[in-house]
């Protein structure tokens, strides 16, 4: 028997309070604005009402809800990029120069964590520090940080979806990573 | 010898995928030597493994706080929104 989902699950009154949190969180982490979250959560769920017929209940309710967010997300990020791509050329983030000293060091230095992190941050505090982190990053970064490194996605996958280039995807993608890292460094580890 | 601005680009990449041999190597030999690069490349794993682990792992909804919830205006005006929008699909056409 492949329907496992029950009458109740797919009532559509329930996914607000079952699922609605988790899909607010999913998009608030990625798209980083709460009203731009509220927009693809209430679309995702009109999108689900409108297609309802076409779920196949062979996966869970909420990882169906989650697949057409993703969707709704790319979007977003797809027209961000389009955007920026339209509005010129050169940006402050296009090369890695200013991240690095004259005797090509990072600025500041890596300096080594201590300590067990893993266990200083209830699962709650950890998401919000995320969020506040990715908060801080330009929004290219951001995206690129988020379906690499929370999504998963591959990095070919990533550069054709936003219309990138290699090299302009890893640089991103560095910057990207030194920052979030320096961020956790300093709110996280209390360095300086 | 390669600093570490040389080696970065290929560092990060090399996080997500197999470099040709060349690169491998020359990343390789930088790291081996350098503890910033070490360092940096272990904050960055330490990030990936932690977001997995305890930043996108289903959460008890207890412990999220409320910044990272739907606030109750939304909610209920999100509940709204789809009642009427079952009623009648096709005002959200226009
Ligand atoms: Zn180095």
């Amino acid at each position: 028997m492949v329907i496992s989902i029950t009458q109740e699950e797919m009532n559509p009154s329930k996914w607000v309070d079952e699922h609605g949190d988790y899909l607010y969180r999913f998009a608030l982490l990625r798209l980083r604005n709460p009203s731009k979250a509220e927009d693809v959560v209430q679309e995702t769920m009109l999108a689900a009402l409108s297609g309802r017929q076409s779920f196949t209940g062979q996966s869970k309710v909420r990882t169906w809800l989650t697949g057409i967010l993703k969707h709704k997300i790319m979007d977003q990020f797809r027209s961000v990029h389009r955007e920026h791509r339209l509005n010129g050329l050169f940006n402050d983030d296009d090369t890695i120069d200013d991240l690095y000293d004259s005797r090509e060091h990072l600025i500041p230095p890596a300096q080594a964590w201590s300590g067990n992190p893993e266990k200083a941050f209830e699962q709650g505090e950890f998401q919000e520090q995320l969020r506040l982190c990715l908060k801080k990053l330009p929004k290219r970064q951001a995206t690129i940080f988020a379906l690499r490194e929370m999504d998963g996605i591959s990095s070919e996958e990533i550069c054709k979806e936003l219309t990138l280039t290699s090299t302009n995807y890893w640089v991103l993608l560095h910057r990207s990573r030194v920052a979030l890292r320096r961020c956790f460094e300093i709110h996280w580890f209390g360095l300086k | 010898m390669a600093s570490c601005k040389d080696i970065a680009l290929e560092l990060t990449e090399s996080l997500d995928r197999k470099l040709p041999i060349r690169y491998r190597l020359r990343v390789w030999l930088h790291v081996a030597i350098c503890k910033e690069c070490r360092n940096l490349k272990r904050q960055i794993l330490f990030i990936r493994a932690a977001i997995h682990k305890i930043g996108l792992s289903p959460a008890s909804e207890s412990n999220i706080p409320a910044s990272l919830r739907m606030s109750t205006q939304f909610r209920n005006r999100l509940k709204e929104t789809m009642i009427r929008y079952e009623a009648d699909p096709d005002i959200h056409d226009h």
